[in-house]
């Protein structure tokens, strides 16, 4: 059976044997780490005196109006909730949380717990209307109106637990704390990147730097490729050099060099002495090319191959660089001073002999761009040949990095009417 | 070497001091805005209305009510953006965190009524004015009422800032007014360092409606929620402090010449007017029909401007409070709320008005009674607020903020009661 939080912080807390009136739950304590939290005690005020702990083992049922307690509690204070406790108020009730299920940002009206043999447990939150007026005391008024009115009752929007991004409340002046949450109750993972880069700029600054502050390098890396420029530069200034370094790190390299152009030059240049030094040789390159031109859109992060090997091997090379390539679609043959010569597409590996040698397979009409030509044209050559990306070389002809199709529309874009 | 590490750097030191003052400059700029804006556009139809009322009625003797506003109006929008700025949150959201569900929704249901009070003020200025140029209100208001509405819907924050901050260039022309009256400097000047009170119940009344129509509750709201979307950081809040009393300033300086334009003109001719289109239209026979076109302009200007903030202030502040989706660049489908409430204020407030016998003046009195209802609550939350250590730390108030501050809200309080209670003594 079912309980609102609304409800228990309308009951009275009582000795079990002398019905003493010991206070009212002000709060409710549970344990962060399950998914769905179990209660392990309440907070209680009585008058004015500061709120107090009771733990659940004092407990001894939890009534329509009334929760029993055992014995009674001489010394009020004399336990303390756990540690990195989840409290009902302080972090949930009237915050805004992420739904995760939705990708969006919503504010909890009420909270909906499960009776159980032992215990309570934290469910669903309620988001919706319904909550709303039960919190202000007009649920069953409104409820008759509606009926009357259109045959119609609110009814309850409820989230589950497991789909909840709690926003953590306040350390001191500006900092936010995050709530920690155990390793296998994860709801941001849900998200693809682009939803939860959506919803970090839906946030307020400070809850959208904690958040993402508390996010591993990886996750927080594939967000902030999806998002503004502004917004990137406002969340690599705002979090420490170190992990600053490890987000950027992790960044598609085309990305991470719009992102370190935007930087304070010696916060950049700190960022690039901190990553891997071929990853920062890679990105220093391409912030020497102009912004405007298919140097400045392309990204290094393409796979290569050397003429002479054989379908067998360039599938194991493949299976090695795949994870880091923006496209595998396409794979690129360069011969021994890294000339561009050839192109073979994933299908044509798939579908060959395994002992053939590349140079059999490729096709050796390429169609490139230079570093230096204008980004425009090579969205003209995406819209003529319907590429999914566009090899990049320079003067010499010596491959530099590609283009894909997701660059070009993020930079065309703005230029087109919304 | 010690004797050349002794010697002075007179350059380099010099340079220092004018790199800090330019970046600091450069910074201000960045921040510049919410102040600016919510100052002046708190000159809309009602405070043009109130001022020219003043001076033609009372002449001088209200000019000195001017300074202590000011003061007042930096005290109090001075704490909402420092809340801004160290929350990261807008008012109602600090509201509804702190003070939980029941006094978020009345209050908000508060804010919707008064805000929506001043709106169809707004849209009677539009009226006026543009009659005032033989515009019909069947033609003008419908367009102004477009023209909000499809700025604020189409474009973004910055580009809306931009608008904004040239409206403000705009009340120049209140200035220009009342320069081109030439008035008796050294007469004015004292007039406005000596404060001049009479126990009257009238002269009272007036005095209230000048303070209250300078401090009203959506500026809280509004300048808290335009600081936290621009980003401002806490490194640059002694710059956007700036913002918020250069604003201040200028809203009063606009309002001094508006005094000053009346009081030199109506007042000296004992010519009593009702709206500010009255004083306009007064203004011709006396001032030269440019000066009263002037004037008209001024109060479109001040209409239209108030008018595009005060419903989009509305819907932003309901919705964060109440956890409801917001922006402009949602669909409609994804913030039926925001966009709902947006659009009803602008339709209904335009509707009021266009009504054939449309009771210009009840409303307008009606309107500032509904903001000194609203205001003491606000106030209050919002100094419990920027004394709460928890959220504040060390941005929150200070022994001596404190007492001016609640001085001023207690002042302010006092004056609202007085407004709302001023028709049993008349």
């Amino acid at each position: 059976m079912f309980v609102y939080l609304t409800e228990l912080f309308a009951m009275r807390v009582r000795g079990v044997d002398d019905r003493r009136l010991l206070g009212r739950p002000v709060d409710l304590v549970a344990n962060a780490e399950e998914v769905y939290p179990g209660v392990v005690g309440f907070m209680v005020r009585r008058g004015r005196r500061p709120a107090f702990y009771l733990p659940w083992s004092q407990i001894v049922a939890v009534e329509q109006h009334e929760i029993l307690v055992r014995g009674t509690p001489d010394a009020p204070g004399a336990a303390h909730p756990p540690e990195g406790s989840l409290y009902a108020r302080k972090h949930v009730l009237d915050r805004q949380i992420i739904d995760t299920s939705g990708a969006r940002v919503v504010r909890v009206n009420d909270l909906h717990l499960l009776r159980m043999e032992d215990g309570l447990r934290l469910i669903h939150v309620d988001v919706g209307a319904s909550g709303l007026f039960r919190r202000l005391g007009w649920l069953r008024a409104v409820n008759a109106l509606t009926r009357g009115l259109f045959d119609y009752e609110l009814r309850d929007h409820l989230i589950a637990w497991k789909f909840v991004q709690p926003l953590g409340h306040f350390g001191r002046a500006g900092t936010r704390q995050v709530l920690r949450l155990s390793a296998s109750h994860q709801p941001l993972a849900q998200l693809h990147p682009a939803e939860l880069a959506e919803v970090l700029e839906d946030l307020d600054i400070h809850k959208r730097q904690a958040l993402f502050g508390s996010l591993t390098p990886e996750v927080a890396a594939d967000a902030l490729e999806q998002m503004d420029t502004e917004d990137q530069v406002d969340l690599i200034e705002g979090m420490g050099e170190e992990h600053a370094t490890r987000v950027v790190g992790e960044m598609a390299t085309d990305d991470a060099a719009d992102l370190l152009s935007e930087l304070e030059e010696e916060k950049a240049e700190n960022i690039l002495d901190g990553m891997e030094s071929e990853r920062s040789e890679e990105v220093r390159e391409l912030l020497t090319h102009e912004e405007d031109t298919a140097g400045g859109i392309m990204t290094t992060d393409f796979v290569a191959l050397k003429t002479g090997y054989t379908v067998d091997q360039t599938i194991a090379v493949l299976r090695q660089q795949a994870r880091e390539a923006e496209n595998v679609y396409y794979l690129y043959v360069l011969d021994d001073l890294e000339h561009l010569v050839g192109v073979v597409t994933l299908r044509s590996l798939i579908v060959a002999s395994p002992e053939r040698h590349l140079s059999d397979l490729m096709s050796t009409r390429v169609i490139s761009v230079t570093t230096g030509e204008d980004k425009g044209a090579a969205a003209e050559l995406f819209a003529k040949f319907r590429f999914r990306a566009l090899p990049v070389v320079d003067d010499d002809g010596v491959m530099k990095g590609i283009i894909t199709i997701d660059d070009v529309l993020e930079h065309v874009a703005p230029e087109l009417n919304r | 070497m010690s004797a050349r590490a002794a010697l002075p750097r007179p350059p380099a030191v010099a340079r220092s001091w004018f790199s800090a003052r330019w970046r600091g400059l450069l910074i201000f700029f960045s921040v510049v805005g919410p102040g600016i804006i919510t100052a002046n556009v708190d000159n809309d139809a009602g405070g043009i209305t109130t001022y020219s009322l003043a001076g033609a009625h009372y002449g001088q003797t209200l000019l000195w009510s001017l300074i202590p506003i000011t003061l007042a109006l930096i005290l109090i929008q001075e704490m909402t953006s420092r809340l801004g700025v160290v929350s990261g949150q807008g008012l109602s959201d600090l509201i509804r965190e702190r003070f939980g569900v029941k006094i978020t929704f009345y209050l908000m249901i508060g804010l919707i009524i008064t805000n929506f009070g001043n709106a169809v003020a707004e849209f009677a200025g539009v009226a006026s004015a543009m009659e005032i140029f033989g515009v019909s209100k069947y033609l003008s208001v419908p367009v102004g009422g477009f023209l909000v509405w499809w700025m604020v819907v189409k474009g973004t924050y910055r580009s809306v800032e931009k608008i904004f901050l040239v409206a403000c260039v705009f009340y120049i022309a209140y200035i220009v007014a009342g320069i081109k009256i030439a008035p008796h400097w050294p007469g004015l000047l004292a007039a406005t360092l000596k404060p001049h009170l009479e126990l009257k119940t009238d002269f009272l009344v007036m005095l209230t409606g000048v303070i209250g129509t300078t401090i009203a509750p959506w500026m809280q709201f509004y300048q808290q929620a335009a600081i936290v979307e621009k980003g401002v950081r806490i490194e640059e809040y002694r710059y956007s402090r700036w913002d918020t009393i250069i604003g201040s300033v200028m809203v009063n300086v606009v309002a001094f010449f508006i005094i000053v334009t009346c009081a030199e003109t109506l007042f000296r001719n004992g010519i009593r007017i009702e709206t500010a289109k009255d004083a306009a239209l007064a203004l011709a026979p006396l001032a030269g029909k440019y000066n009263a076109y002037l004037f008209a302009f001024g109060l479109l200007n001040a209409s239209l401007f108030a008018a595009s903030i005060l419903p989009l202030s509305t819907a932003y502040s309901v919705c964060e409070g109440m956890g409801w989706e917001i922006g402009v660049n949602k669909k409609f489908t994804e913030a039926p709320q925001f966009y709902g409430l947006y659009t009803l204020i602008i339709v209904i407030s335009m509707g009021i008005v266009l009504l054939p016998d449309f009771p210009l003046i009840k409303i307008m009195y009606l309107s500032q009674v509904l903001n000194g209802l609203v205001l003491p609550f606000i106030l209050v939350f919002m100094l419990m607020l920027v004394n709460d250590r928890e959220l504040m730390g060390e941005y929150a108030n200070g022994r001596w903020a404190n007492v001016a501050g609640i001085t001023c809200v207690a002042v302010m309080i006092l004056l609202s009661i007085v407004l709302v209670l001023s028709p049993l003594f008349t």
